[in-house]
């Protein structure tokens, strides 16, 4: 699958740098064991005890959000659109003002308590529905988190130097290293651990950063991404690689910014609704630079492999493998001791992120796809329960992201199956919280239609199934836009059509009690 | 194109400075948090250990 790395047979790595990386791993699972006698109840094994404070939910949050694999797909995009990728951290800056100014949606899901946003449909129209969303956003997440593994993989393999083929037992060996901790401790060890990880990150992204201008410098950067990619380098509109399309497929996007289940699970686990609303106005201000930064590594990385780089850009299947351009990079331009705290970091981003995906995934099977079944479940079986639902996640993460290989960017995989739970679960959530005439037949035609369509992107384009004339229609882009047009016409046309037939259901509270 | 050049410049260096001032207010405040949580979490063990003791009893 891969070719060779570099020139060189090497390890990257000096002592200082193992050392650094070991004491991090030491730091964190350790913190993750002596949480485990905190866990008294499923609230405080899922949502630790709804006691997360304003600073500590950014702290948690943020180093959810910044995932190793966001490091990756931000970068790989910065390499492939030059400066118009930054075009992205600005929609996602306005969307998290937004959801700070108004608490859309996340505000009305923390008054009513509930622990997911499916729990939301089981109060809202019913069981059927709320199986149904569960599925979807199950369905949508599992695939988005099926490319964690291998990139993150592919991080670590070529900053530390590794051969190719020990791609797939790195992979293995991170997948075992975020499933003990997350077994074990729950939402109190990954709380605590992304407070670590969050300050190792931060500061490693800047730092980085530095160093990463400052070797090929900044007026090379401009003349590299000018000559490599014209005006479109700069000009989103104009970008081969973007486009129109593209930019209004995210504005669609605005109002669900940050909306990924485990970032809500954190909106869910605050001390109060008021709480949620800051905690996205706030870190919200640090998205921009969570996307720009990254980004701005994969186009010091274009400049440096267009000039005389000491190392060719890595190849795989006989091109460029883009997303492996800025390790590689990195790895060459930054000193030893760096190296390590960046590789730290990188183990901090992962496991930060992997964590709380396998957590939050698991909880939604648990919670609204076997509880509404098996509702006599006592609390210890259904934390035994979620964690066998974290082991087979993980098995099917490491499975995917070895077999599948996304027909764009990987940015562009992790938009489409977010589209496929935005335009589906939250666009019919909003609806339910804001229109009162919102039912049980128009959400879930909505629900079907948001979660079918992106479906076709996911395994059609590029697959060669399609004569050429029509590929253009299972482009990301266009399902992109058609799937969130599609969903918002389906719970119109069908609410109000069948409001005789089946009267809106009016918001109860939930039945479970626990935590503040 | 100069006009985007010196526009995701700027924006550029707005998003470093904002993530850095995210960094320094996070990292101080969430300490305190901290340590709130585990007091409320161990507070909280505490009761539901009592409750199972107390319905052994009974």
């Amino acid at each position: 699958m891969l070719c060779a790395v570099n020139g060189r047979d090497s390890l990257h790595f000096i002592w200082i740098d193992w050392v650094t990386v070991i004491a991090f791993l030491a730091l964190t699972t350790g913190v993750a064991f002596l949480t485990r006698r905190l866990i008294s109840d499923y609230d405080s094994f899922l949502l630790a005890g709804r006691s997360l404070k304003l600073f500590l939910g950014m702290a948690t949050m943020g180093a959810t959000e910044l995932g190793l694999v966001t490091l990756m797909y931000f970068s790989e995009q910065g390499y492939r659109s030059g400066f118009s990728a930054f075009i992205i951290g600005v929609i996602a800056l306005l969307g998290f003002l937004f959801i700070g100014k108004t608490g859309f949606i996340i505000k009305g899901l923390r008054d009513l308590r509930v622990r997911t946003i499916a729990e939301f449909f089981g109060m809202r129209y019913g069981r059927s529905t709320q199986i149904l969303a569960a599925i979807i956003t199950f369905a949508a997440g599992l695939m988005n988190m099926g490319l964690f593994l291998v990139l993150g993989a592919k991080f670590l393999l070529y900053m530390v130097g590794l051969p190719p083929e020990m791609l797939p037992y790195l992979m293995a060996g991170l997948l075992c290293l975020v499933l003990a901790y997350t077994v074990v401790g729950g939402m109190v060890s990954v709380v605590l651990t992304d407070y670590i990880q969050f300050l190792i990150l931060f500061t490693s992204v800047v730092l980085t950063t530095y160093f990463s201008i400052t070797h090929v410098g900044y007026d090379t950067v401009i003349s590299v991404v000018e000559h490599e990619y014209g005006i479109g380098g700069f000009d989103p509109f104009l970008s081969e690689d973007l486009g129109w399309l593209f930019i209004v497929w995210l504005i669609f996007g605005i109002p669900f910014t940050g909306m990924w289940p485990p970032a809500l699970s954190r909106a869910l686990s605050t001390v109060d609704s008021e709480t949620s609303r800051k905690l996205y106005g706030f870190i919200g201000l640090s998205f921009l630079g969570r996307a720009l930064m990254p980004m701005m590594w994969g186009i010091c990385a274009l400049a440096y492999f267009a000039g005389d780089s000491v190392i060719p850009i890595p190849m795989i299947d006989g091109a460029p493998d883009t997303a492996a351009a800025m390790p590689a990079y990195l790895a060459q331009v930054l000193p030893a001791g760096m190296r390590g705290l960046v590789v730290a970091a990188a183990l901090a981003a992962l496991m930060s992120t992997f964590d709380s995906y396998l957590l939050c995934w698991s909880s939604i099977l648990i919670n609204d796809i076997i509880l509404p079944l098996r509702p006599d479940l006592k609390d210890r079986q259904k934390i035994k329960l979620t964690r066998f639902a974290v082991v087979g996640c993980g098995l099917f993460v490491l499975l995917w992201g070895y077999l599948y290989s996304p027909p764009q960017t990987f940015f562009r995989f992790i938009a489409i199956t977010g589209t496929m739970y935005s335009a589906s679960v939250l666009l019919t959530t909003a609806m339910g919280l804001y229109w009162k005439k919102a039912n049980t037949p128009g959400t879930l035609a909505s629900l079907m239609i948001a979660g079918l369509l992106p479906l076709t992107t996911i395994f059609l384009d590029g697959s060669g199934i399609l004569p050429p004339e029509y590929e253009w229609m299972v482009e990301d882009k266009v399902v992109g836009i058609t799937t969130f047009v599609a969903s918002f016409l389906f719970i119109i046309i069908g609410s109000l059509l069948t409001q005789k037939s089946h009267p809106p259901r009016a918001l109860s509270r939930p039945m479970h009690t626990g935590g503040s | 194109m100069a006009s985007w050049q010196t526009l995701w410049t700027w924006i550029f260096g707005l998003s470093v400075f904002l993530f850095f001032f995210v960094e320094v207010v996070v990292v101080f405040g969430g300490a305190r948090d901290i340590g709130d949580m585990l007091r409320s979490l161990m507070a909280h063990a505490e009761e539901e250990r009592g409750k199972e003791s107390g319905e052994a009893k009974e």
